[in-house]
């Protein structure tokens, strides 16, 4: 048997070498903006794909053909499949160089924005309400991170260390999310940063893990006593005996102050110490007593918190939590995150679960593992950058394997995996199909910080959600809040409207427009973070986002009614206005009807075999062909994966 | 049957043109793609363990949401003013069971029903009691647990493979999940009794022959791409329009339709959610579907409490008497379990708007049928029903009890993908003196 050396794999590649002379000669342009470095790094990754499959004696698979890896490229990267227009000037395209060409122009997109959000709302439980809280500045804090392109490291640093206001800092939401259960707070937090579980030694032991009890209880402490601003508001509500003579708007302007600004803010940092539970029963510790946080032990230079040091500084001991959680010398937060985006890009993980590496844990390819993190660290966790390296590797254009691996064995990456779209990237597929620029109608997160009273935004241009943070906090009894509660509501009542229409008030007004304008016609990730249940993305298996990457592919039959009967038929295939009809009509033949469902549902065109099925159709129904035509496309199994 | 002779051309081709004209003659309404997988998709439900003998084959759980009072109810104490308030009490068809007077027809069927007087929670917000009575597990947020339709669904299986074995009707669609267990065994759940199954029926825009054209054109590309891809996640997904079409042709499927009962039956239960719910499940649990959730809610009466407790109790009385005596009536009761839970009760202390607010601490529910005793009543509280005296039942204990009626393993551990292991009641065990 003959088998394909790593350099006749490297050789295949057809790589652009666009260098940039500028970073060689000053050395000053850092390394994630390096088309040179980053090159470089997808051929190296290759390489160690390669030398893996030599030691296993891997047979590589081909190259993945043009309309492969557009559907791929763009489902997984902007998470829809592409548009008759941009398929067709993928498709057409003769450069040699065109695969580099779109993946630049995909990454960094809004569309690339849209998709992360689904992503970090997976991970992070980036919901809109929390209880009776708004979640908005959490989710505005994530996409606005999301669109700068904060590095991972820096986010994490902001989310673990957040304290102040909601609408000062959005990052609170990870704490004001999880208010009252902030122990399950700390086990999500080492196993979405960390890849590892430690919510078992809540209780006792962790059965088949080395972790204790003890090491639990000195993790909780780092966030232990987190509370959110003290109310004065709720206080001298219940004191007041009659709430008869409020009307209810101004209930609604108080609900606001109590929610919105007390609820959505951490005040109280904690101290860093905890009760062990009255019932503990190791020897480590006694029932009842107080202990000091202490970070995990294997995961770089300890950092300890002592029990006296209460008095000192209370926000320094979840500073310094954050501070050891991010450090290089904690080698585990690398790792997870360096799996999590290859399993991202590339569809199956070199470790999985994601979120469970034990100690005897071991990557399919511990030398590509290594690599990965080094290169993260090398690019100061800019996830574009790392992830443009990932999308320009031979390694993520080769064939799909036509063969099922079984789940959880170790993988070495010869062929992508066929996967069913997860519901947002139906949903948006669906859309993209529907109407023109999915990718430009921006809704949930974008109303900015405008205060939303009964569900619109007043007192735009005059006052923000800051403004009122600010002046809220800087009250200190019942009676000034309860006064300043009635003043806003006047405040309220005489607005006229906008002033000042320019810069953010604008955006916000567009954004707000919009959402009234378009209805759900929008993508995922602009619309309620999740939708309620039974809706069509939380059939398709959304997440709840109540708990980490909850999300689901499981088929079932009523996704399929509702592909055959339902939403699908509603909203796309009775639906003449609809983007596909639109590409169809303007068609010259039958035959280049055909072509044009075939690109605009399946990014490729349709075989010789395909074209004589679907004549035939013509043949037969006439008018109702090209909606025999769509509907079919969309309920075959090529549409619902990716390949 | 190895993937190679289902796709071995000629023949499957002829195969099911010959079906196609036999769906359309003999059903009068589609085809069936890709025949040759149907059995792929059946197989986790094809292994039902065998089943306790005598026991119940079906569960109607009515869910009381919002926090049922138990005093204005089931557990009323006449000879305490202090918290019995306007509430009126009446003797029942059972011997010594006393109920409340906003209940006279459930009273004449008592008779049938064992009364939990014991509940207890340690959980007093509604959520989370929901999330407990449902799941027998306090809410995580490191995990999602099944709910009991799935626990049943898992530990089970259907008993009528052409329709959904897990029904929930109004309430959250959250009562129906199936948390770590996957979507295959969570329940499908309709918003209201009237509406039927969602999309079952073929769209009004489209024509018959337009739907099996549609069909066609899919199975041909299916085909193809099951050529390529030979591999099960790709069988059990094109496997998916079998059991669909199969769904939409099934006899069974006008269980879902309730303009197939008589006027008077209709009355029976009340003409409204709850009781058209309730009759649904009769019906669904004739075509042996395993598991019906009905919820009512509108419990949580904190403000005029007799007023707001009254009319509920219009809804339930004559949907739950009616219920247990249709059953009765068609033979049923024996082998379908009625039960009837809420997720805590309400304080015995009237408050300042004649209100009663949450009471985790002691609280009532019922069950019905399933082999279950009839006019019983098991646990007691004290004078002011503030206070569980006896026969302390937790949501662990009411499930692992409906469980045990089912003559399911209720011991039977079921580990979740991350490794953590659970039982139907979290390893309570089920209160086995209420059964005859």
């Amino acid at each position: 048997m003959r088998f394909i050396t790593t350099a006749a794999l490297i050789a295949a590649f057809s790589c652009a070498t666009a260098v940039s002379q500028l970073a060689q000669r000053t050395g000053a342009v850092p390394k994630s903006q390096s088309t040179e470095f980053l090159d470089k790094a997808s051929k190296k990754i290759d390489r160690l794909v390669g030398a893996d499959f030599r030691r296993k004696q891997i047979r590589p698979i081909g190259k993945a053909n043009d309309a492969e890896f557009l559907r791929r490229a763009y489902l997984n990267s902007v998470g829809r499949i592409p548009s008759y227009d941009e398929a067709v000037e993928f498709l057409n395209n003769e450069d040699p160089k065109k695969r580099d060409t779109l993946i630049n122009s995909l990454l960094g997109s809004y569309g690339y924005n849209m998709h992360m959000f689904n992503w970090w709302a997976d991970l992070l439980r980036a919901t809109d309400t929390f209880e009776d809280t708004s979640g908005a500045p959490y989710i505005k804090w994530i996409k606005d991170s999301i669109a700068e392109n904060k590095s991972y490291k820096t986010m994490v640093h902001e989310l673990i260390s957040a304290t102040g206001g909601g609408w000062q800092n959005g990052a609170v939401g990870y704490y004001v999310r999880d208010k009252g259960m902030l122990k399950d707070n700390m086990a999500n937090t080492t196993r979405i940063f960390l890849g590892t579980r430690i919510e078992c030694a809540q209780c006792h032991n962790h059965p088949f893990d080395s972790w204790k009890q003890m090491d639990f209880y000195q993790m909780a402490a780092f966030t232990n006593g987190i509370k959110t601003a003290k109310s004065y508001l709720s206080d001298y509500l219940e004191d007041k005996e009659d709430m008869d003579g409020v009307s209810r708007e101004l209930r609604d302007v108080s609900r606001l102050i109590r929610y919105a600004v007390y609820d959505f803010s951490i005040q109280d940092t904690g101290t860093g110490t905890i009760k062990l539970p009255k019932d503990y029963k190791y020897r480590d510790g006694d029932p009842g007593e107080r202990i000091g946080a202490k970070s995990l032990s294997q995961f770089g230079k300890t950092v300890k918190v002592s029990t006296r040091s209460k008095s000192t500084d209370p926000g320094k001991s979840r500073t310094r939590f954050a501070d050891w959680l991010v450090s290089p010398d904690n080698p585990r937060f690398t790792k997870v995150i360096a799996n999590r985006i290859w399993k991202r890009v590339m569809g199956t993980g070199l470790f999985e679960p994601l979120d469970n590496f034990s100690s005897a844990s071991e990557p399919s390819n511990s030398a590509l593992m290594s690599y990965l993190e080094e290169l993260l660290i090398d690019l100061d966790y800019d996830l574009l950058a790392f992830q443009k390296v990932l999308y320009k590797t031979y390694s993520f254009q080769l064939s799909p394997n036509t063969i099922q691996h079984p789940e959880r064995s170790p993988y070495h990456f010869n062929g992508r995996q066929l996967k069913r779209l997860s519901a947002e990237q139906i949903w948006d597929s669906l859309l993209t199909l529907k109407i023109n620029d999915p990718d430009k109608r921006l809704g949930n997160g974008y109303t900015g910080d405008a205060i939303m009273y009964r569900g619109r935004p007043v007192l735009v241009g005059k006052k923000s959600m800051k403004d009122l943070y600010k002046e809220v906090m800087s009250l200190e009894s019942g009676t000034e809040v309860w006064d300043y509660t009635k003043g806003l509501h006047d405040q309220i009542k005489s607005d006229k409207g906008i002033k000042g229409g320019g810069g953010e008030n604008m955006g916000m007004m567009m954004a707000y427009n919009a959402g009234k304008k378009y209805g759900n016609d929008m993508r995922a990730s602009e619309l309620r973070s999740p939708m309620p249940n039974g809706h069509f993305l939380r059939q398709f298996g959304q997440s709840n986002r109540e708990v980490i990457e909850n999300s689901s592919t499981d088929s079932d039959v009523t996704q399929i009614l509702s592909i055959l009967n339902g939403h699908v038929e509603r909203h796309l295939i009775s639906n003449g206005n609809s983007k596909i009809f639109q590409t169809i009509k303007a068609a010259k033949s039958d035959e280049q009807k055909i072509e044009r469902a075939f690109i605009s549902i399946l990014s490729r065109f349709p075989s010789a075999d395909e074209k004589k099925i679907f004549l035939e159709e013509y043949e037969l129904n006439g008018s109702a062909a090209t909606n025999n035509m769509v509907s079919a496309l969309i309920s075959t199994g090529e549409f619902m994966f990716v390949q | 049957m190895p993937d190679s002779t289902i796709f071995n051309k000629g023949d499957e081709v002829s195969r099911r043109q010959f079906m196609i004209g036999a769906a359309r003659n003999c059903l009068g309404v589609s085809v069936l793609p890709m025949l040759g997988s149907t059995l792929a998709t059946n197989e986790t439900f094809a292994a039902a363990p065998p089943m306790r003998r005598g026991a119940a084959k079906s569960v109607i759980f009515l869910n009381m949401a919002g926090g049922m009072s138990h005093l204005d109810t089931f557990d009323p104490k006449p000879d305490n003013d202090e918290v019995q308030g306007p509430t009126p009490v009446i003797d029942t068809s059972a011997d010594n069971v006393r109920i409340s007077g906003f209940l006279p027809k459930t009273a004449s069927v008592m008779k049938h029903v064992t009364l939990l007087r014991g509940m207890q929670t340690n959980q007093g917000a509604h959520e989370q009691g929901q999330y407990l009575l449902h799941r027998s597990y306090p809410m995580r947020g490191t995990i999602v647990h099944p709910a009991l339709g799935a626990w049943v669904m898992r530990l089970s299986g259907r008993r009528n493979t052409t329709i959904p074995g897990f029904v929930s009707i109004g309430g959250s669609a959250e009562n129906a999940t199936g948390g770590f267990m996957g979507a295959k065994f969570g329940g499908v759940p309709l918003g209201s009794a009237n509406d039927g199954l969602k999309d079952s029926k073929r769209a009004h825009s489209v024509s018959e022959s337009d739907f099996n054209r549609r069909l066609q054109l899919a199975d041909k590309m299916n085909s193809t791409f099951h050529g390529k891809f030979k591999q099960k996640q790709i069988k059990t997904y094109h496997g998916l329009y079998d059991e669909a079409i199969k769904l939409m042709t099934s006899e069974d499927l006008k269980a879902f339709d309730l303009n197939h009962e008589d006027i008077k039956v209709r009355d029976m239960y009340g003409q409204n959610g709850f009781g058209q719910g309730c009759l649904l499940a009769r019906r669904l649990v004739e075509h042996h579907v395993r598991f019906v959730e009905v919820s009512l809610g509108g419990w949580d009466t904190h403000n005029d409490n007799f007023v707001s407790v009254e009319s509920r109790c219009q809804i339930l009385d004559s949907a739950l008497a009616g219920l247990i005596s249709d059953l009765e009536r068609r033979g049923l009761l024996d082998s379908t379990l009625v039960a009837l839970g809420t997720e805590f009760g309400r304080t015995p202390d009237i408050n300042e708007n004649t209100g009663r607010d949450h009471f985790p601490r002691a609280f009532s529910g019922l069950m019905a049928g399933g082999g279950v005793k009839g006019g019983f009543v098991y646990g007691e509280t004290d004078r002011k029903a503030h206070t569980v005296k006896e026969g302390i039942v937790t949501p662990g204990m009411f499930n692992a009890t409906i469980g045990h009626a089912l003559g399911l393993p209720t011991e039977r551990v079921v580990t979740s993908p991350s490794g953590r292991p659970f039982t139907i009641g979290d390893e309570a065990k089920p209160v086995k003196e209420i059964f005859a």
